[in-house]
């Protein structure tokens, strides 16, 4: 990763093989409240970002910014890394979850529907009578 | 960012249909088109309003950002 910084804003440049750009746009998307986000790749095999402060930011606050940024941007990349080797057994966990509901209950029947052992399914008028009598 | 009155976003990171949200969300601010060069989309803006242009190209790409989240 390089850094520049002028006029109230940073551009960082990072590498596609280790920054993916969904990673980039996730980290990117929670700092949309505090900054201006820009994201290019005029170089083959480089993301650019720049961040532009909302307001007139100090040089150190600006690195603070930096620093949350690239924080941020290192959770993505972990939580996609995490994702893609566990997407399999995840995958099967649903499958198998799924698979053991069904076979529990077996198939819904149509005839189930009118099945009504707590008797619940009595309209109010003929449990309780007319209520329209004051 | 701007640059006589044209907004380049690269089309292998931002998507048209955010684009085009984030055209409709700024309809009242300016005029719009949205060309294809190259690797970018153009988005040529045209001012209604006294409105600062590089305000309006940083916001409008802060929303184009936002728009992708949800497409």
């Amino acid at each position: 990763m390089t850094k520049t910084s002028e006029n109230n804003s940073l551009i960082l440049k990072l590498k596609q093989d280790i920054y993916p750009l969904e990673a980039i746009c996730g980290a990117s998307y929670v700092f949309i409240d505090k900054a201006y986000i820009y994201i290019d790749s005029k170089k083959k095999g480089e993301y650019e970002v720049r961040i532009k402060g909302k307001e007139k930011l100090t040089s150190k606050k600006l690195t603070e910014i930096e620093g949350e940024f690239m924080n941020e941007l290192l959770n993505y990349v972990q939580r996609l890394n995490i994702s893609k080797s566990t997407g399999k057994i995840r995958e099967y966990i649903v499958e198998r979850a799924l698979y053991s509901a069904v076979n529990e209950e077996g198939p819904a029947k149509d005839d189930d529907v009118l099945d009504d052992p707590l008797g619940i399914a009595i309209p109010w008028e003929e449990k309780y009578g007319d209520t329209n009598d004051k | 960012m701007i640059n006589n009155n044209e907004i380049k976003l690269n089309n292998k990171i931002y998507k048209k249909k955010a684009i085009e949200n984030a055209v409709n969300a700024f309809s009242e601010l300016a005029n719009f088109e949205i060309n294809s060069k190259g690797d970018y989309y153009l988005v040529e803006v045209e001012m209604i309003n006294d409105v600062d242009p590089v305000a309006l190209s940083d916001e409008f790409t802060n929303y184009v950002l936002y728009s992708m989240k949800n497409i």
